[in-house]
């Protein structure tokens, strides 16, 4: 049976970053040529996919051991986090939010001071559109990898990946332009408090903790990151509107 | 090189960030040794908060200073 839950994660976490991707390719595609650009990211598919095969197939064997418990939760956590730190301080106006028509122009520009467009498959359209989603589907594959290992359920984190791929080549094709209008650091903030979590709990479970409410224990650690991050937030937007006020003095070191 | 440094991208970007979790996690395996899982699993939850509060107080301090 298929595990939902992990499914629908998994889909998200690859989603958002195969949007990343799109814009990349298409980009490409628009300047260097679509032959160049669009094999560049059909090579990079078929590079990441057998890296989740030859990654995630032999872990399957092992996650029961201790010490691969702890690095897939220490790996899960750290990249968790990072996502949720990232989605918090953009929330809180600390960091621009992520602007995908932005990064496509940005792109563009890039390609058009390349030079001239080779005929055939231009390297430097082929090595972007390559090097772009390889790095972009890297974090894809560490979600699915990782999420799939974590709840026994790696079939349903692949499928959730694989779904998240079609979707969006398939709208992409469709729409030929980036994909503007996704709540990315929602899905971000989301699919980091879920790592965070499961990532703590191995590495929890690594340690021997004793969880209290050992069956909730997830639960209450995504519902704690989840709060404590509103809360986060709300706390840097009034710091930031108190100094924009100037009614407030910045000590040197610290905060108040 | 290049790969190592881009692995140690997807995990680390913020130092702070890190070297909290990290040390509360090593305190979490020091009361695990000591036999004190609850104490244990404390810790890290506790470390979680801890790190995240360093790292966007650090960069809430940066924005000030702008």
């Amino acid at each position: 049976m298929f595990n939902w839950y992990v499914m629908g994660t998994s889909f998200v976490g690859a989603f958002v970053e195969f949007v990343e991707a799109l814009t990349i390719i298409l980009a490409v595609g628009a300047v260097r040529g679509w032959k160049s650009s669009l094999a560049g990211g059909l090579t990079a598919l078929i590079l990441l996919t057998g890296l989740t095969v030859l990654v995630g197939a032999p872990l399957v064997n092992i996650i029961h051991l201790t010490w691969v418990q702890l690095v897939i939760g220490l790996f899960m956590l750290l990249f968790g986090i990072r996502w949720l730190r990232k989605s918090i301080l953009r929330f809180a106006g600390l960091k621009a939010m992520h602007d995908e028509e932005e990064s496509y122009r940005k792109e563009m520009e890039h390609q058009r001071a390349g030079g001239k467009v080779q005929a055939g498959i231009d390297h430097i359209g082929f090595t972007t559109a390559l090097s772009g989603t390889f790095l972009e589907g890297l974090e894809a594959v560490f979600i699915v990898i990782t999420f799939g290992l974590s709840a026994h359920a790696m079939p349903s984190a692949i499928l959730g990946g694989l779904g998240a791929t079609v979707v969006v080549v398939g709208v992409g094709l469709w729409l030929r332009k980036p994909f503007a209008r996704v709540p990315e650091n929602l899905m971000k903030f989301v699919v980091g408090v879920m790592l965070t979590s499961f990532g703590t709990f191995w590495v929890g479970e690594s340690f021997r903790v004793a969880w209290p409410g050992a069956d909730l224990t997830l639960l209450y650690l995504a519902l704690t990151l989840a709060v404590f991050s509103w809360v986060l937030v709300n706390w840097c937007k009034s710091r930031l509107r108190k100094a924009d006020a100037g009614s407030e003095k910045w000590p040197a070191e610290g905060v108040r | 090189m290049r790969w190592a440094k881009i692995a140690l991208g997807l995990l680390v970007d913020d130092a702070r960030l890190v070297g909290v979790l990290i040390l509360f996690l090593l305190l979490s395996f020091l009361l695990h040794v000591m036999q004190k899982p609850l104490w244990a699993a404390l810790a890290i939850w506790i470390g979680l908060l801890a790190a995240l509060t360093v790292s966007v107080a650090h960069e809430l301090r940066l924005k000030a200073k702008k």
